[in-house]
């Protein structure tokens, strides 16, 4: 006679489901999406409730924040609104951000796929490529790439993921050697799976936990190259971001301490919850620190 | 005479998600000089936490020593400090594990972690410290010993590992040696010469072995007495011989009668094996009746009220059930 | 080929080289020159240590390693020689129950759905009828059928194996190909998926080629059994003969080797083997055992011995023979 196992049957849950329940534990998390909702808040909505032109000269240049009413955070070098360019720089940023975040982490995951999933020839092919890309000067790469077509933040966007792209890259590699020796892969393999199968479904599945961290704090860093970029002057000049904020407020920084103070609080604010974000979801995908 | 380690009534609580998990309750032993004694079970059932408890390492938190006294040579362990601890780990007792693979440092030389080993402990110097390493090598069998000790641990087999393993733990003579299931991970032909050397190591030195296994077989090869555990508890103890020739508890029974032993002169026929039916119950969710009472054939109204207490049936056997005579019959 | 042999496995060898830049590569003989025949409904173990080979040999029968020379036939076809979607659709046939009840199972899928897929992926049987198919599996395998809804981090290690078994039958193969499946599992669990697989057995008429280096397992399970040593096999006997008449040497080195229950005290006769075995990448030039033979002579360490037939399909390759 076959036993049935008598045993209680507990909830299924989906691990997507346990890594949610997780995160809102995480104290890390938590601030982090908070901050990040009230920085989205704040680019999203703020136009609507703040219209002012943030190109319209409105002032006297460099006036300090708090000396008139029509421009509470003050005045930059040509009299526009401070606070109608964090208003509207925030868009642009996040733009670039996210764009340029998505194209690392697509790039990155389909190399590191093949290579680790292939091996090889193809493993050895693609690795010195990422190679190639990691040892060339970042920043003066993007800045050649911007150079050479118009610098829009569509071009700025695509020249930060085209320079970011190798750490992810690595990271589904390593992830990808690690699980495709587990035996549930060749399991799959034995019950009659195809490699697109096995790769998108069964070994990137398993790997996602450590890519969504990465690519939480991939987001950060592209803010980051963003407001690099324009800081050199080579941002967008017909968008609005904090980052050029920044470059164009550098020459007055000694005696207009707003113009980089303020858009700096709000990159930082924005790559600080990005981060904690990241932290949060280590927290949660990581089932060691889960049992306590 | 006086055990060299004596444990009694350790109880061990772990913080989980599901509450509190009793990991080991009212565990009481008594090993003496010179002896083997082998602690039996299934995983979870907390032999390998009984071995954490006399080395005070269990880790905390989650774990918590909630009760109970752990004495060696009448020293409280529980009480000492942690000063204290460090002191008596390695010299007075030692531990070897199962993994022989990762318990070794891969970036030193195997004769340099046993000299570290005695210099932690012993006022020497390290070139005198490095003799006797050697000295040590040879005497856990590794040939050629003076050169092996140069040798890293990536370079020697599963086997020698082992054996560098019992090197360090026996490097400044410990009264106690615990091993927790030292040749798991070993294949049988190295398996019975760990086994072999175990027992004329023991012989030689005297020292106390405890000894972590899930396999009868290896109790039968070297424990003098053993404890079976289950979930938590010490359900029988006594002789080897006694143990493995008339178990008395339902469970000792079970685990014996459900492991296929080699025989020497197999028949035609092949009875199904026995089974234990159910799974071990979860530590968080004990009740109050005999933790192995949803699984046994002789389950009476006495077995679901109270955990029955391990009482003497011989000078040297004691079983915790309460239906002996049935069970017996 | 006899027509009652399901599996017929000729003189298969797998070899691995890892190429170095500035040496020549190395070659790994992990399998060597095995053959072996399983009739139908029959359980055939490979016992031996880690080395030697025993795991690969069950990989290249799967078609799961690359086959570097012999061939593999299952049922007349030569699986050996099939590519591409060929092979995907013949993998139905053959299929393995592995050794690590944990990493086995995808933790991302329910346990349903893993039993599901082999019928979806190779198109077996109709759509409407898989979900039903897999709850009654769940009970052949002893699970209740509730259960198809939970992930593999829920169930014990037991459990688990039962869900390895239900996928394993749920393309109704040939052949199950067990590595090492109750190596993991506690002793109690042991015993009832041993039981369990016996039952299948009869039930289906499966036919197991079963990878164990634990001889009590493998004497109780086994209807013929071949021990393994460096990437060959260098005995093979009907369960009875191995373990009461052993002849080889490293035969009868394992079987002393393993620790026993009823004969508590009696260890000190036994004479042990010393050593390890040997890497397979340098292989002696003779018997691949002569150097931790304790009868070895002059001859076992210049020339190996061919595997020869001693008794009713009872092989050893020894020179003391």
């Amino acid at each position: 006679m076959s036993s049935i196992e008598t045993q209680f049957i507990p909830k299924s849950q989906h691990p997507i489901v346990e890594a949610i329940k997780a995160f809102r534990q995480s104290w890390a998390g938590m601030l982090g999406l908070i901050l990040l909702l009230l920085v989205i808040l704040f680019s999203v909505a703020g136009p609507f409730i703040y219209a002012v032109d943030p190109f319209e000269i409105i002032w006297a240049p460099l006036t300090a924040p708090g000396v008139v009413a029509n421009a509470p955070f003050g005045t930059d070098h040509l009299g526009r609104d401070v606070l109608a360019g964090l208003v509207y720089g925030g868009q642009a940023t996040l733009f670039v951000g996210l764009t340029a975040g998505f194209l690392t982490i697509t790039i990155g995951i389909l190399v590191g796929a093949m290579a680790g999933y292939y091996g090889g020839g193809v493993d050895e092919i693609l690795m010195r490529i990422t190679e190639f890309f990691q040892v060339l000067p970042a920043l003066l790469f993007a800045m050649v790439l911007v150079t050479l077509f118009t610098p829009s933040i569509y071009v700025v966007s695509a020249a930060i993921g085209i320079v970011s792209w190798p750490t992810t890259a690595r990271l589904t590699r390593a992830e990808f050697l690690r699980i495709k020796n587990l035996e549930y892969v060749k399991a799959a393999q034995s019950i009659g799976a195809r490699d697109n199968r096995i790769i998108w479904r069964v070994v990137l599945p398993n790997s996602l936990a450590p890519l969504i961290v990465s690519a939480t704090l991939t987001i950060g860093v592209a803010i980051l190259f963003e407001a690099g970029l324009s800081y050199l002057g080579l941002g967008d000049p017909n968008a609005f971001s904090w980052g050029m904020m920044i470059g164009a407020g550098r020459e007055y920084i000694l005696d207009a301490w707003w113009l980089v103070t303020l858009p700096g609080i709000m990159i930082f604010l924005t790559v600080l919850g990005f981060s904690l974000i990241g932290d949060g979801l280590n927290d949660a995908f990581n089932p060691r620190l889960r049992e306590r | 005479m006086a055990p060299l380690l004596s444990v009694k009534n350790l109880l061990v609580e772990f913080k989980t998600r599901a509450g509190i998990a009793k990991v080991l309750n009212n565990v009481s032993l008594d090993v003496h000089s010179g002896e083997i004694l082998g602690v039996v079970g299934e995983s979870g059932c907390g032999k390998s936490m009984t071995a954490l408890s006399i080395m005070g390492l269990v880790p905390s938190p989650p774990g918590n020593v909630a009760g109970g006294t752990i004495e060696l040579n009448g020293e409280d362990l529980l009480s000492a400090s942690n000063k204290r601890l460090h002191q008596m780990r390695g010299k007075e007792i030692s531990m070897i594990f199962q993994e022989p693979m990762t318990s070794l440092n891969p970036v030193f030389k195997v004769g340099h972690q046993i000299a570290e080993a005695i210099l932690l402990h012993e006022k020497t110097t390290k070139s005198l410290a490095w003799e006797r390493s050697v000295k040590m090598l040879d005497r856990v069998g590794i040939p050629e010993a003076a050169i092996r000790a140069n040798s890293y641990p990536h370079e020697m087999s599963g086997g020698m590992r082992q054996r560098v393993m019992i090197a360090i733990a026996l490097a400044c003579n410990p009264k106690l040696l615990i091993a927790d299931e030292p040749t798991t991970a070993l294949d049988v032909t190295v398996q019975a010469q760990i086994f072999d050397l175990l027992r004329e190591l023991q012989r030689e030195t005297g020292t106390a072995i405890i000894m972590i296994t899930h396999d009868m077989g290896a109790i039968s090869e070297l424990a003098d007495r053993v404890a079976v555990m289950y979930a938590g508890h010490i359900i029988e103890t006594g002789d080897t011989k006694d143990i493995l020739s008339k178990p008395q508890h339902p469970y000792t029974r079970g685990l014996i009668a459900c492991v296929p032993h080699l025989e020497e002169n197999p028949s035609e026929e092949r009875p199904y094996l026995a089974e234990i039916p159910g799974v071990v119950p979860p530590l968080t969710d004990l009740g109050k009746g005999c933790t192995f009472a949803p699984r046994c054939d002789f389950r009476t109204d006495d077995c679901t009220g109270s955990q029955p207490s391990l009482s003497k049936i011989s000078d040297q056997h004691s079983v915790s059930c309460f239906n002996l005579n049935t069970v017996a019959s | 080929m006899s027509i009652e042999n399901l599996l017929e496995v000729n003189d298969l060898k797998v070899h691995f080289s890892k190429k170095k830049m500035f040496a020549d590569p190395v070659v790994v003989h992990a399998v060597d020159g095995v053959s072996f025949s399983i009739p139908k409904g029959k359980t055939f173990g490979i016992v031996g240590e880690s080395g030697s080979g025993k795991t690969t040999t069950a990989l290249a029968v799967l078609r799961l390693v690359g086959i570097t020379s012999g061939t593999v036939e299952l049922g007349g076809q030569e699986i050996s020689a099939l590519e591409g979607e060929d092979l995907r659709l013949a993998r139905r046939q053959f299929q393995m129950v592995f050794q690590d009840p944990y990493s086995s199972l995808d933790p991302r899928r329910r346990v349903g759905d893993i039993v599901r897929e082999p019928m979806d992926l190779m198109d077996i049987g109709e759509e409407d009828a898989r979900d039903e198919k897999v709850r009654e599996l769940f009970v052949k395998v002893g699970l209740r059928p509730e259960l198809t809804e939970l992930f593999p981090h829920q169930f014990s290690g037991g459990q688990r194996q039962r869900v390895g078994l239900a996928r394993a039958l749920a393309s109704e193969p040939e052949l199950i190909v067990c590595d090492e499946p109750v190596s993991a599992l506690d002793v109690a669990v042991q015993a009832q998926i041993l039981n369990l697989m016996r039952r299948l057995q009869e039930d289906t008429g499966v036919t197991f080629l079963f990878i164990s280096h634990d001889l009590g397992v493998v004497q109780h399970l086994c209807d013929h059994v071949a021990v393994m040593y460096l990437g060959q096999i260098v005995e093979q006997a009907d369960r009875i003969t191995l373990f009461k008449n052993p002849k080889h040497p490293y035969t009868q080195a394992l079987l002393s080797a393993v620790p026993r229950v009823d004969s508590h005290g009696s260890h000190t006769e036994r004479q042990h083997l010393q050593g390890d075995p040997p890497s397979p990448i340098n292989l002696p030039k003779g018997c691949r055992f002569a150097g931790r033979c304790p009868q070895a002579m002059a001859i076992c360490h210049s020339e190996p011995p061919a595997l020869q037939e001693i008794g009713d399909r009872h092989l050893a390759s020894c020179h003391l023979l």
